[in-house]
């Protein structure tokens, strides 16, 4: 029996590893040493590309993650595109993508994400919610790609599947969706704020709220006129918490002493009323 | 009829125009077509240039800027614009002249351009002629001026690309006050507004930013307008070196308040400028950038509306499934900065009531709700429930849940930044339900003693009452409240916390203690410590009549009145003196141990001296036992003869002292008995047989070793009344307090355990301030402590207070005298002149030097501490100036003795004692004193009098001792004069130290009494000395050898 040939990404494999270049204004993952990814649905995220196979590349790409490697993150539906800096001069372009949900799931997902208000307080705390694999397993959806579902290309010579540039792409991706659980939404297909409006929409519809947009008024016959002045309202008597100790030090001194304080008196010389 | 019309042109100016009716109808009627080209034509009927001022008139004050033309979008029809509706009303137009319009074109219309101070001037004027425009520019003004008055603007720093200058600016700050104005304001604005044009595209700008420039404009000028009226400069005094340029923030803190806000000209550092910007932006828009936070989740606990009341009558049962007979905790949406203003859920769901007019700031409502929720739903897990559904409103919790609210998740509820609204009645200082102790005080007892029991140890009348906070409940009340079955119960109208298995096994525990008989100890140390008789109910309060009471509530001090100074007293008591007299009388009248703590020089000795003085006036009750150091014998001696000579003083001490049934006989027919620390441990047993009236200890802090054999031994000794004075109550450690309070009032505080863990752990290690006012509290009704410092002290004080301290001499310096002394007469008798002269002077300083220290005279560099009494007295006085953190100043005549105790004082207090002596160059003296007066510089300063006296100025001291004596008072008060100078605002204390029974003493004496002669005679120093006639000299320096220490 022949010797099973020697594949290209064996040579790569074993080829010396020429360092990569530093850029200076990549991004630089916010995890220093081990694990990168720190949140459960990240690393349900990492599962599709994490497998004994695929260690070694896998810790280069992190360490490719904490070297500043990739320039810049794109998330867009269903795509996700990153330049990233190996050793030659210009930058590999590793697009990653998996499919989006399509509109009638996105339907159900609102409605379910709507049906109880758990769902929208965790994301906006900025948690994904524990049980929204389950509630989207129910309607027959899988929040997070499978293996098979997470695709990568990578401009790169090296055929392993993910590459180290697409592996640092992909941790860095976990660090944004540690930040904000939103980014794995949007991802499938649906940002942020078309997703919440989605579901005031939804949850307005039953409550039978909501207000209509004033219609814009015809700039032409009505050149000369003024809507409806508002009254303005009483004048505050202590109520309102004062803009410095909103806002506390600034951290600037001047002469030994913070800004905040030495603006006091033009705030009270403002707000001095007369026969006060 | 004329239209007076205005824009704001987005240039930082306002623009005003006029539409002129007689000019329109002048025009020939014209109906052409539509032009092809869009290029701007003239305004045919505007007020032209020329006329357009005085059309407008001139406001007094009103600074025309810049008369000129400008592009307008204008409606028009064919080829000429349409008037405004303002001018066809008012004109009555007929549609031929005023057709609807069909189109906008572009119109160069002749205006005023002014900046916005001006503008709104000539807004005020023009309100009757004006359009809508000018009514609606009036309504941003109002609002600019509401955004001022109220403060609701942030500094700013901006570029103008322009002239690439920068400029201090004030903007509005985001607020929900204001903000709920700006969409209405923004949706009234009239086309006619926004219709200046910037280039050729015909467009009328956007209203939204139209009306932000237009605010941020006129907000500017009136945050200006205020500051150049009502602030000074809001820069502080410059400090220290200015540096080579000024700082950026410093430029621009000046040009806010300058007439020009532009910053520092052309000497800016545009780097600096724009790192500056960036700072305070990241200021106003707070750490997570953006906006800062204007709403937050606020959760709000509601009491069910209708529950039984215990003490009231009982309400018709409930129903358990009513959702009003649960707790229920809303959720609401809450102004940050208004807090009273709220959307509860419900609304926020329906976008209905406040919570639109948080949707009108800008805000989403539901996702700023949604978001404070998920953050909340960590800290309280019943929350989570709740969010199962779609638009939840609140939480419902029972009794057991809603205490866990109130007890713990709101705080971290809180915490996390959530709003958190509990009921009024839950506060800190919301009804406790525990014990009440009242005492009634035992009749007080006159100033002579009695046998029978009083004072401490007297058996009070008292009574345990259970209330809620100041209501005493009823037994009723207690049984209904023990059967409770939730944590919550409502009481007499109000809701408690009840932890029924403590509070029935506490009245159970009460029940026992009611038959125990109390002293008046017992309830101090219940009111003062808390302590209760071993129940589970906290001690709310100990009332207590009379004196108890006084002492209880700590104005035992002020609670009677000062005693004058009694008849034929050797000096008169300051006001604050007789106070303290009067306190000790009263502190002795009761058997109650005294803690006199007063600051050093304020007369603790003469104050004791008074009470023994008017004690023996009624009548000599019985000795006083006073122990000291053995330095203070001979002072106490010397004060008592001086200020109360009536007293019959004995002084038990040295090896000759008095023993057995002599030393009985003695003590027992003095008024005050002298001793020592060493001898009241030595001879305890001889001390203990007598019956003393008192023990006064003086410099108490030498007892501070509660376990030290000595301490031991002066807490036993056996007497109903107890003085300790000392001027450093707490000189390391709380427990240097506990001992002395031991000696005073022995088992107050507990021991020496219960001390540590309940004040001096907490206070010392947690630097807990409420355990610290509560121990001052305790210590306050035993301790008079007056200080130095206190306005109502200083006031009582002179400026300069001077005194003289007697020392003892040691029985080593007592023989070198007597051998100077012996050398020197054995040898007068023989000379004569110069030689007689010379012999007198010289045996006069060895005399002086023996008294400042033997190893001055023997010049053997021999050991110092434990030879000299007066170095013994100077440690002691340096020890007390320390520990208050002040300085001192030591003045010798003696250049090597100065050395000695410099070197002496700083290896015994671990730090550099500087001596300036005339051997000292120039350049190292003004080292010296700069160290001085610095802060952090030396605490003590030892001169000699001759190098020291003259022209320095050390008023960082506000002590200064004279270890030796010059006999010359102009020397000596000019010396006394470093520290005592203008500048120096704090008192001056000054000691003159002396040694008893040798010359120094009475030579002073000669001073004393011959003031006017000494300052005839004395005036040149000691040459008069040397005048005297054998035995005149001989009693003057001949030693008496009563004063001499063991």
């Amino acid at each position: 029996m022949p010797r099973r040939p020697t594949t290209a990404a064996d040579i790569w494999e074993n080829f010396p590893a020429a360092k990569p270049r530093l850029p200076a204004d990549g991004i630089r993952a916010v995890s220093r040493r081990g694990a990168i990814a720190t949140t459960w649905w990240s690393r349900r995220f990492l599962a599709a590309i994490e497998s004994p196979q695929t260690s070694g590349r896998l810790t280069r790409g992190r360490s490719y993650a904490r070297t500043g490697q990739v320039l810049s993150l794109a998330i867009t539906a269903g795509k996700v595109t990153a330049p990233v800096q190996g050793s030659r001069q210009q930058p590999y372009d590793v697009v990653l993508s998996v499919p989006v949900f399509r509109p009638a799931d996105w339907k159900r997902i609102v409605a379910a994400l709507a049906g109880q208000a758990a769902f929208s307080a965790a994301l906006l705390a900025g948690q994904m919610p524990q049980d929204i694999e389950e509630v989207l397993d129910d309607l027959g959806i899988s929040l997070f790609p499978t293996p098979r579902q997470l695709k990568n290309e990578c401009s790169c010579p090296d055929w392993g599947n993910p590459c180290k540039h697409a592996a640092a792409v992909c941790y860095l991706l976990a660090e944004r969706f540690d930040a904000d659980p939103f980014a794995i939404l949007a991802l499938r297909g649906m940002a942020r704020e078309p997703l919440l409006a989605a579901i005031r929409a939804h949850r307005e519809r039953s409550t039978g709220g909501g207000t209509a947009a004033a219609p814009a008024a015809d700039e032409l016959s009505g050149f000369w006129d003024a809507g409806p002045l508002p009254p303005l309202p009483p004048p505050g008597e202590g109520a309102a918490v004062g803009v410095l100790d909103r806002l506390g030090p600034t951290g600037v001194t001047v002469r030994g002493r913070d800004l905040a304080e030495l603006l006091a008196p033009a705030y009270e010389a403002m707000t001095l009323r007369p026969g006060r | 009829m004329q239209v007076a019309h205005c824009v704001y042109n987005g240039e930082g100016s306002w623009e005003f125009w006029l539409e002129d009716a007689a000019r329109l109808q002048g025009l020939p009627t014209q109906r052409g077509a539509r032009p092809t080209s869009a290029a701007p034509r003239p305004h045919p009927f505007a007020v032209p240039v020329a006329a357009l001022k005085d059309a407008l008139g001139t406001p007094a004050g009103t600074a025309y800027d810049e008369v000129g033309s400008s592009v307008l979008a204008l409606p028009a029809k064919g080829a000429r614009p349409c008037p405004s509706r303002e001018l066809t009303d008012r004109a009555r137009l007929t549609r031929t002249v005023a057709p609807p319009a069909d189109h906008l074109a572009a119109w160069v219309v002749p205006t005023l351009r002014l900046r916005p101070a001006a503008a709104i001037r000539l807004l005020d004027r023009c309100a009757d002629t004006g359009g809508a425009t000018v009514g609606y520019a009036a309504a941003l003004v109002a609002l600019a001026r509401r955004v001022v008055s109220e403060g609701l603007v942030v500094p700013s720093i901006d570029h103008d690309e322009d002239d690439h200058r920068w400029y201090a600016t004030w903007e509005p700050m985001p607020s929900l006050r204001l903000t709920g104005q700006r969409t209405p304001l923004v949706a009234a604005m009239p086309p006619a507004f926004r219709c200046w044009q910037f280039d050729g595209e015909l467009t009328l700008a956007p209203a939204a930013e139209v009306f932000d420039q237009a605010l941020d404009s006129l907000v500017d000028t009136f945050a200006n307008e205020a500051l150049a009226t009502r602030a000074d400069t809001l820069l502080p005094a410059s400090r220290g070196r200015r540096p080579a340029r000024t700082p950026v923030a410093e430029q621009w803190l000046q040009a806010l308040t300058a007439d020009d806000n532009s910053i520092g000209g052309d000497d800016v550092d545009d780097r600096a400028a724009r790192q500056f910007a960036q700072q305070l932006t990241r200021w106003r828009t707070g750490a997570h950038g953006g906006t800062p936070a204007l709403v937050r989740t606020c959760l709000r606990l509601r009491a069910p509306a209708d529950a039984d009341s215990i003490g009231e009558p009982l309400a018709p049962d409930l129903d358990p499934t009513d959702p009003a007979a649960s707790w229920q905790v809303e959720l609401l949406l809450q102004s940050v900065e208004d807090p009273s203003l709220v959307a509860d859920a419900t609304d926020v769901w329906r976008n209905d009531g406040n919570a639109r007019l948080f949707a009108d700031a800008g805000l989403d409502p539901q996702a700023e709700l949604l978001a404070g929720l998920g953050r909340a739903a960590r800290a309280f897990p019943p929350l989570a429930q709740a969010l199962r559904h779609a638009t939840p409103v609140a939480v419902s919790l029972d009794a057991d849940g809603a205490l866990e609210f109130l007890r713990t998740q709101a705080v971290e509820l809180a915490r996390l930044g959530l709003g958190v609204q509990l009921p009024s009645w839950w506060s800190s200082r919301r009804p406790q339900l525990g014990l009440r102790l009242a005492a009634a005080t035992p009749q007080q007892p006159g100033i002579v003693d009695k046998p029978a029991a009083f004072g401490m140890d007297q058996l009070v009348d008292y009574a345990w009452q259970v209330s809620l906070g100041d209501d005493i409940l009823t037994e009723q009340e207690l049984a209904a409240l023990a059967e409770a079955k939730t944590p919550l119960v409502r009481v007499r109208g109000q809701w408690v916390e009840v932890d029924q298995r403590r509070l029935a096994h506490g009245l159970k525990q009460l029940a026992g203690h009611r038959r125990r008989p109390m002293t008046a100890r017992d309830v101090l140390r219940a009111g003062l410590l808390g302590d209760n008789p071993d129940t589970d109910l906290p001690l709310l309060a100990v009332h207590a009549t009379g004196w108890l009471g006084d002492l209880l509530a700590g104005t035992a001090a002020n609670a009677f009145a000062p005693l004058p100074t009694p008849a034929g007293f050797g000096a008169q008591l300051r006001p604050y003196q007789e106070r303290g007299l009067g306190w000790l009388a009263f502190m002795d009248s009761l058997a109650v141990g005294a803690v006199l703590a007063d600051d050093m020089g304020l007369g603790k000795t003469i104050q004791v001296l008074a009470l023994l003085e008017r004690e023996r006036q009624h009548g000599s009750p019985g000795p006083t036992l006073l122990v000291c150091p053995m330095s203070l014998v001979a002072n106490w001696q010397r004060e008592a003869a001086r200020f109360a000579p009536h007293l019959t003083v004995h002084v038990h001490h040295g090896a000759e002292r008095l023993t057995g049934e002599q030393f009985q006989q003695v003590a027992a027919g003095a008024d005050l008995v002298l001793t020592t620390y060493a001898l009241a441990l030595r001879d305890q047993q001889q001390l203990a047989d007598v019956d003393w009236r008192r023990v006064v200890v003086d410099e108490a802090q030498a007892i501070k070793n509660a376990a030290a054999k000595q301490s031991r031994a002066i807490r036993a000794l056996p007497a109903a009344r107890r003085i300790a004075l000392t001027g450093t109550p707490v000189e390391n450690r709380l427990a240097d307090l506990h001992s002395i309070m031991e000696f005073a009032s022995p088992g107050l505080l507990g021991g020496p355990e219960t001390f540590k863990k309940r004040f001096a752990t907490p206070i010392e290690r947690d630097g807990d301030t409420a355990t610290a006012a509560r121990l001052r509290q305790v210590t306050g009704a035993f301790m008079l402590r007056r200080l130095k410092t206190d306005p109502a002290i200083i006031s009582d004080l002179p400026d300069k207070f001077e005194m003289k301290v007697v020392c003892n001499l040691t029985r080593e310096q007592a023989s070198l005298y007597q051998a100077v002394l012996d050398d020197m007469l054995r040898q007068v008798e023989h000379a004569t002149g110069i030689d007689r002269r010379g012999l007198i002077l010289a045996t006069l300083t060895k005399l002086k030097q023996v008294c400042n220290h033997p190893a001055q005279l023997l010049k053997d560099g021999s050991r110092v501490a434990g030879r000299s009494g007066k170095v013994a007295r100077v440690e002691e006085l340096c020890e007390e100036v320390l520990a208050a953190g002040e300085k001192v100043l030591l003045f010798t005549q003696f250049a090597e003795f100065g050395t000695m105790l410099a070197e002496h004082l700083a290896a015994k207090f671990d730090q550099p004692v500087p001596f300036l002596h005339g051997g000292v160059p120039k350049k190292a003296r003004d080292a010296m004193v700069a160290s001085f007066q610095q802060p952090g510089g030396p605490s003590m300063f030892i001169l000699s009098l001759k190098a020291g006296g003259v022209g320095l100025n050390l008023t960082a001291a506000n002590h200064v001792i004279h270890v030796d004596r010059w006999w010359n008072p102009a020397v000596e008060d000019q010396a006394t004069d470093r520290a005592f100078r203008i500048g120096q605002r704090r008192d001056v204390q000054v000691r003159k130290l002396l040694c008893a029974g040798t010359l120094e003493e009475r030579i002073d004496e000669v001073l004393e009494q011959k003031k006017a002669l000494a300052e005839a005679t004395v005036g040149t120093g000691e040459a008069w000395l040397t005048e005297l006639s054998t035995q005149a000299l001989r009693d003057l320096v001949a030693l008496d050898r009563d004063t001499v220490v063991e």
